[in-house]
């Protein structure tokens, strides 16, 4: 072994103890930072890979509609790319905001049709068992299944009445007609676990929002649902060259652009705040390393006078801050998948499991490990703990040997 | 016993040095000193606090250069080397023990001589056993494992003389070894050391306040005003 390598390991591990406090304390502040780090963004990942999940699952893989406007004559469409390999259902949506009244208390939920002859369905409520306290085949076209949230605000139960009143009661108004509603019974409630949807979307029948939208046999957009493990974004870019521009075509992925963009914004953000951490720490060891070096001068004078060269000595320093960095990594990838494995039992003790499912709709905290968070964290602390060490390192092969020894 | 057709282990020839003062000025340390340690000799330098006793050893040891002069290091001018040769040979032809036994806290009594062997790039099982041979030798075989820490300066001492001795240096420079000794430590200390030198014909440059200590030396030079007197 070299021996600058051999002092910068005795230094940290001194002969006849387990190790200096130096070294454990820098070691454990490296591996603190790496665990907010990578916890953080391990965290970060789960949640955002369970949001992800949801748009998709309330979003449809990839929405085609006419700019806005409504669209008819589909069925040419509809067997076109009912016969497109990959692509799992095609279904004609229609979707709009109603006043719906309970009780005399307006509300005004989006709804959403549901293809009750067809079945056609690009949202997975039969698989994912989206309809609680009901069932999806009960819903005709005199009832409505009211997501669970909006349902619960309102103090609705299965069995009551609401009444709907569509945008187009402004055209029977504009004729002096008496704007009649539409009763409709509940049958069951919408229980995506995804708050936005649950909170504001109720589910009616293809034929009963057509009719409450003047649809005649139209929709607002065909939404598709692809086999698992398709790329939504490239088979959206074919259907789109097959389309020629006549329709827009869009994935759950653009169409919640603005929210996805701000979910990796925070973890940005996040991780940008939890590096000061790891800063502090390195600055930690740089003062240390630094104060070593001014403690140990004559030693290190000795060492010249020994025929030690300035780079050996510098890489003694350097080498110190390099191994801090490595150890304090592998530590805390270590506490990071040591703590959130035992995750459930950690938040339970500190924000309850009511919390967790309350606000975040989730039973158990998601966690999403990703390599590339891992190597970049290791790897930032690394560099930086080699960087704390080269401050010292610079200072002490410096030194003259005549001035070390005759240091006080 | 200085026989003049052989030529010194360690020489110096009209050394000058000079500092700048803090104020500006500057003041002349050595003004033309020479000197010349014969090989296998014991070679005493006293001289008043001040006199540039420490200034002549780092320019003998190559760690200052002098303003002018030559020193030679077994016949061979040091200022021909670089600044790495010169390193990689000082570690094979010179030893050191200073006043302040400058041994590293974090290594044990054997790693600590043992150092100066992988210093000079010489490490192995025979080393290690060189090592304890020396410890031995310098009455401290019964504290091999101990850290510095767990050490008198006596004993502190002993192990910078057998670190000093581990690789077979021509000669051992020594600044003062018994000034943070009390009297009776630092003569049964030195009383080791003359001897271990003598029987391994290890030369040695003591630099040293005690008059016994400079009289038990082959020869005893004074240094004062910037020159060497005999
Ligand atoms: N780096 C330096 N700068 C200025 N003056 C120095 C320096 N080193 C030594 N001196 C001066 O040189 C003189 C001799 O110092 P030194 O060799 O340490 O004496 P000694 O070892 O004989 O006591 C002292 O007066 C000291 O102040
Ligand atoms: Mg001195």
């Amino acid at each position: 072994m070299k021996w600058w390598l051999y002092i910068a390991f005795k230094q940290l591990f001194p002969s006849g103890k387990f190790a200096s406090f130096f070294a454990l304390v820098s070691i454990l502040g490296v591996a603190l930072g790496i665990l907010g780090l990578y916890g953080t963004q391990s965290v970060m990942n789960g949640f955002h890979a369970q949001i992800g999940k949801k748009l998709r699952d309330t979003t449809g893989d990839i929405i085609i509609r006419d700019y806005g406007r409504p669209m008819y004559n589909l069925d040419g469409l509809r067997s076109k790319l009912k016969s497109v390999d990959g692509i799992k259902s095609v279904e004609l949506m229609a979707s709009g905001p109603v006043m719906m009244l309970v009780r005399n208390v307006p509300s005004f939920p989006l709804l959403r049709s549901f293809d009750t002859l067809s079945g056609e369905c690009a949202i997975p409520i039969r698989e994912n068992n989206f309809v609680k306290m009901g069932d999806i085949d009960m819903l005709d076209d005199d009832s409505i299944i009211i997501g669970q949230r909006l349902a619960a605000n309102l103090g609705i139960s299965v069995g009551d009445k609401v009444e709907v009143f569509s945008p187009t009661v402004l055209d029977r108004i504009k004729k002096d007609e008496v704007p009649m509603p539409v009763r409709l019974d509940v049958v069951g409630f919408l229980a995506t676990d995804y708050s936005e949807a649950d909170s504001s979307v109720a589910l009616v029948s293809l034929r009963r929002m057509r009719e409450l939208y003047n649809l005649g046999e139209g929709a607002h957009s065909v939404i598709l649902r692809l086999e698992d493990g398709l790329d939504p974004t490239s088979f959206a870019d074919k259907i789109r060259k097959d389309l020629k521009a006549k329709y827009s075509v869009s994935t759950w992925l653009t169409s919640n652009e603005g929210f996805l963009r701000v979910i990796k914004m925070e973890k940005v953000m996040m991780s940008l705040i939890i590096v000061l951490i790891i800063i502090v720490a390195s600055f930690s060891i740089c003062i240390s390393l630094y104060t070593s070096v001014l403690r140990k001068t004559r030693e290190i004078g000795l060492l010249g006078a020994m025929g030690a060269r300035p780079g050996q000595i510098a890489l003694m320093y350097c080498v110190q801050g390099f191994f801090i960095g490595v150890a304090g990594s592998l530590t805390g990838l270590a506490l990071t998948w040591l703590i959130l494995y035992f995750r459930e039992p950690i938040v339970e003790l500190v924000v309850g499991r009511e919390a967790l499912i309350e606000f975040y709709h989730f039973a158990r905290l998601p966690v999403k490990y990703e390599l590339g968070d891992a190597v970049s964290a290791c790897g930032f602390a690394i560099a930086l703990c080699t960087l704390a060490g080269l401050l010292p390192a610079l200072r002490a092969a410096k030194l003259k040997i005549s001035e070390a020894m005759r240091n006080e | 016993m200085n026989n003049p057709t052989q030529p010194g282990i360690l020489c110096a020839k009209s050394i000058k040095k000079s500092f700048r003062s803090p104020d500006g000025g500057s003041v002349e340390v050595l003004g033309g000193v020479d000197l010349e340690v014969p090989s296998g000799h014991s070679v005493s330098l006293v001289g008043e606090s001040g006199a540039g006793k420490t200034t002549l050893l780092n320019i003998l040891a190559g760690f200052e250069l002098p303003d002018d002069g030559s020193v030679l290091w077994d016949g061979v001018r040091i200022d021909k080397f670089s600044n790495s040769q010169q390193a990689r040979r000082r570690a094979g032809f010179m030893g050191f023990v200073f006043q302040n036994y400058c041994l590293v806290p974090e290594l044990n009594a054997v790693e600590n001589v043992e150092l100066a062997a992988r210093i000079a790039g010489k490490f192995g099982k025979s080393a290690r056993e060189r090592a304890r041979e020396l410890l031995d030798a310098v009455g401290l075989g019964g504290r091999m494992k101990h850290l510095p820490s767990q050490l008198s300066g006596g004993e502190k001492q002993r192990v910078a003389i057998a670190r000093a001795i581990m690789n077979s240096p021509r000669i051992v420079l020594s600044d003062e070894p018994t000034g943070n000794l009390d009297e009776k430590t630092g003569e049964s200390v030195m009383n080791m050391f003359f001897k271990l030198c003598s029987e391994r014909e290890v030369a040695l440059l003591l630099i040293t306040h005690n008059p016994d200590f400079a009289a038990r030396c082959d020869s005893t030079l004074h240094l004062s005003a910037g020159k060497i007197s005999k």
